[in-house]
């Protein structure tokens, strides 16, 4: 059933646009990260032709293949994937005016957007946010104590964003009513 | 969740409402927390203080230069090893560990097409510069890539291509003394010329190893592999395009 309402929301064109440019977004803030410094250096310089200000970006989305593990390559790409999905699914849930229902979902989602994007690294260099956010703490270390140093929050990303499209569909398939009690 | 409200009693109460409209604040409130989280991260990585690596630190390390802005103008390259020729219009300056994986993808993806490109073609020199920072074996084949730079520079890149075809996962096997000596023997380099510099100059070695990350990190260099092209730096094992598109930039800068 779940499946089926998915169907039917990416049924509608505007709605796998709305995913599309969404996943996109994402998965392209997600090759960018790392580079940040250096976008923003090319795209703020006088110096540089406006063709390269636009190649520098797109040459920097194949680091998907060159700078990830597998494993940060594969859920990087269904965090962006999921991500997508579940703000169109909201998009469509929020149209249809339905008012008296859980936000926990929606709440979810982005909570599993952000543990994504704290999982994001390479394996040198760890989890690269998380350890550039646990740093301001001294706490950097611990992410050496994890299995994955620091990958797990990238497949929790994962985990939290499939669950928040799982309720979202669920919410979209049954709505909440008002009874007419004749 | 149906709610049936034809019954006066079966209206929401007040306290209901206003868990509803509490509820109706998670949503910004989740999009808020991302936001300032990633925020927050990017603006402290690309402003934080030099040293701050979140990995085994260099023995002996120095304290770090203050930090300045990625120029390779300002980069010490005398003595250092290098690739091409000197007189290069472009200078490459490269930090590597020797037991980071995606330094052996660079070397194996990105630098042969490199070299091939610009720096056979007298466009490019390339600067190595240590980031030896991943343990005990990293910091041993620091001490040899300086011994061999020493004594055969007309085989190092030979040596530094086969220190990574030899690369395993990290302290984990193969990169000791005896390994690489073995290694560096099979190239036709004198290992025991090789070791005894390892050793009588290992101080000397260790503080120019020191001297190169404190230098990386002075720079912005938060790990490895990190490349610093005229005043860029590229972060991590990009793709070949990028390298690519940052040389000819700079040579058009000439």
């Amino acid at each position: 059933m779940v499946f089926q309402t998915i169907q039917k929301v990416f049924q509608k064109p505007s709605y796998m646009l709305i995913a599309l440019v969404t996943s996109g977004a994402v998965f392209a803030f997600a090759t960018w990260l790392p580079n940040i410094r250096l976008l923003i250096g090319v795209l703020g310089s006088p110096d540089i032709a406006f063709s390269d200000k636009l190649e520098l970006p797109i040459n920097l989305i194949g680091s998907i293949a060159t700078n990830f593990t597998v494993l940060a390559a594969s859920y990087t790409i269904a965090i962006a994937i999921l991500f997508g999905m579940d703000v169109a699914m909201v998009v469509y849930f929020l149209r249809r005016r339905i008012k008296d229902a859980e936000q926990g979902e929606i709440a979810t989602g982005f909570l599993g957007l952000g543990s994504g994007v704290l999982g994001m690294g390479c394996a040198a260099c760890g989890s690269f946010l998380l350890g550039t956010v646990l740093s301001l703490f001294g706490a950097s270390g611990i992410l050496a104590l994890l299995p994955l140093k620091g990958k797990e929050f990238g497949i929790l990303g994962v985990i939290l964003l499939s669950l928040s499209v799982y309720l979202t569909a669920r919410q979209i398939q049954n709505p909440a009513v008002c009874n007419i009690n004749n | 969740m149906e709610h049936d409200y034809s019954e006066p009693e079966n209206m929401p109460s007040h306290a209901e409402v206003v868990q509803r409209q509490s509820n109706s604040y998670m949503v910004p409130l989740a999009i808020v927390i991302a936001g300032v989280l990633i925020a927050g991260a990017v603006f402290f990585s690309n402003s934080r203080s030099s040293g701050d690596l979140g990995n085994a630190p260099a023995q002996g390390q120095q304290q770090p230069p203050s930090a300045q802005a990625a120029d390779i103008s300002k980069v010490n390259i005398a003595g250092h090893p290098f690739i091409g020729n000197p007189n290069a219009p472009v200078t490459i300056a490269y930090w590597y560990d020797f037991q980071c994986p995606f330094c052996k993808r660079t070397e194996q993806t990105v630098m042969p097409q490199l070299i091939n490109e610009y720096v056979k073609t007298d466009k490019v020199k390339i600067v190595y510069k240590d980031f030896q920072f991943l343990g005990e074996d990293s910091q041993t084949a620091g001490l040899a890539e300086h011994a061999v730079w020493e004594i055969a520079p007309d085989k190092f890149y030979q040596w530094h291509s086969a220190m990574y075809e030899k690369q395993d996962n990290e302290n984990s096997g193969w990169g000791n003394r005896a390994d690489i000596l073995a290694l560096t023997s099979s190239l036709g380099i004198d290992s025991t010329k090789v070791g005894q510099l390892m050793t009588s100059k290992a101080t000397e070695y260790q503080k120019a190893i020191d001297a190169d990350k404190a230098e990386g990190i002075s720079m912005g260099i938060t790990g490895t592999p990190g490349t610093i092209i005229g005043k860029q730096i590229i972060e991590g094992a990009q793709p070949y395009s990028v390298f690519k598109q940052l040389i000819d930039i700079t040579l058009q800068g000439k």
